[in-house]
């Protein structure tokens, strides 16, 4: 087993090297991909850590919409995927059910890519 | 660019601008402003005995993956601009490759500030200035909507010649179609875009299909160009307006949703008052879709990265964008 520093926190030193030293740096396309590369390292460690609880949330509500008897994750989504295309939440009631469990996957979703995305509510 | 790509590319545009105009034209100053893979832009100046202009430099780098015709792009432009919208006047069009390496234009440079930051920085330095130019927009969309669709080149109308509802509804499927993984909340959007889906315009027009925060140049005085017309297509105008409301453009600045800077009041108060037809309805749902086909477009982007047609680490981060537009999408439908 590694001594600690963990994975994710390597990826964060990665992720502060290159926006405090490689971005100010340089300039035009390889600064911004020092950015960019800043930013992936940054979501990476954050899936580290937070995707033992993301997804395991994700497919419990994934299973309020449908597909309550599947247990592979895949399918399970390719399942509600399918039967909300084909209009399984087409009544008023179920628009806005179905709405909120969406928002809530999407909000675990963005915990880990964009964190304070679903900060603000307005359209 | 190199200094010497930079001296070979100014001393092939100093040929080609001395015979296209019959006198003596020095290129100097030749800068690049962005390379991607899309796009070559450059500014420089054109001298001559009597003059020093200074112009910018559109190049298609391969002219395989171009989205329009150089020459139909020009023309939609010279279109837009007789109708009063504000665009950089093209002065010059060259489809031989040889020249530069791929089918280019030249037009006037018009100064300002393009990049988002900066010009919501600006904006925030001048009271109403962002209202002005909301407003502008509105106008320019009206104008560049009222030009008769006939006199748009035919390359603009889409392959699958289907109109624009049905068209755009038919990506969104085949979008979905192609993600790697479900996106069960795109999956619910496309339902709800299939059952509420407005009726076929009447009356298709241009449409820039790119008008935002990022594509305009702006100065102290309001909007001076709408740029980057590559997109152009004949559809349905509404869309126009909705894409300026994409969050995306408003760069944090959420209670603005034209770009950080305006009001849907003030993009619909000038848009009507310049004879554009407005339709609430049509207008959130095509903020609907432009939200779901945009996040498709993000896994797209990826997708290109995996498969190898177009590897870039920008690239490969776009599909972990998808979630923000999901979040978009169901934000519009409540």
């Amino acid at each position: 087993m590694h001594q600690p520093p963990s994975a994710a926190d390597l990826l964060r030193t990665v992720a502060e090297t290159l926006a405090d030293d490689v971005v100010p740096a340089t300039s035009g396309p390889a600064q911004h991909q020092a950015r960019v590369a800043a930013n992936i390292a940054s979501i990476v460690a954050r899936e580290l850590e937070l995707g033992p609880e993301v997804r395991p949330r994700e497919h419990d509500l994934l299973r309020e919409i449908g597909g309550k008897e599947i247990s592979d994750e895949v399918d399970l989504a390719k399942a509600v995927a399918a039967v909300l295309r084909n209009g399984a939440a087409d009544s008023d009631e179920e628009h806005e059910r179905v709405r909120m469990l969406l928002t809530e996957i999407v909000r675990g979703d963005l915990s880990i890519s964009k964190p304070g995305y679903d900060d603000w509510d307005g359209e | 660019m190199t200094g010497s790509d930079r001296d070979q590319a100014s001393r092939r545009l100093s040929r080609w601008m001395t015979t296209e105009t019959g006198s003596d034209v020095t290129v100097a100053d030749l800068d690049a402003v962005t390379a991607g893979a899309r796009r070559f832009n450059a500014l420089f100046t054109a001298n001559t005995a009597q003059s020093s202009t200074r112009f910018a430099l559109t190049m298609i780098p391969t002219a395989s993956i171009q989205l329009l015709d150089i020459a139909d792009e020009a023309a939609v432009r010279q279109l837009a601009e007789s109708a009063g919208v504000p665009v950089p006047h093209i002065h010059h069009v060259c489809t031989d490759e040889s020249v530069l390496g791929g089918p280019f234009f030249i037009s006037i440079a018009v100064d300002g500030e393009t990049v988002p930051r900066r010009v919501l920085r600006l904006i925030a330095e001048h009271d109403r200035l962002g209202s002005q130019i909301t407003q502008q927009i509105g106008t320019a969309l009206a104008q560049l909507h009222s030009v008769p669709e006939s006199h748009a080149p035919r390359s603009l109308l889409p392959d699958t010649g289907l109109a624009p509802i049905a068209h755009a509804i038919s990506q969104v499927d085949e979008g979905l179609q192609q993600l790697l993984t479900p996106s069960p909340a795109f999956s619910f959007c496309a339902r709800w875009l299939e059952r509420n889906a407005p009726t076929e315009p009447i009356e298709q027009t241009i449409v820039h299909s790119d008008v935002r925060n990022g594509n305009i140049i702006v100065g102290a005085d309001g909007l001076r160009a709408i740029l980057d017309w590559e997109g152009s297509r004949i559809g349905d105008r509404i869309e126009d307006l909705s894409w300026t409301t994409q969050r995306m453009w408003r760069f944090r600045e959420d209670h603005l949703p034209i770009g950080g800077f305006g009001t849907i009041a003030d993009l619909r108060s000038a848009y009507v008052e310049h004879g554009g037809e407005w339709d609430d309805d049509r207008f959130r749902w095509w903020r609907v879709l432009l939200t779901v086909r945009w996040g498709l477009g993000m896994a797209g982007q990826s997708r290109a990265h995996l498969d190898d047609s177009f590897r870039s680490i920008i690239m490969s981060a776009s599909a972990r964008r998808m979630a923000e537009l999901e979040f978009d999408a169901l934000q519009l439908l409540r």
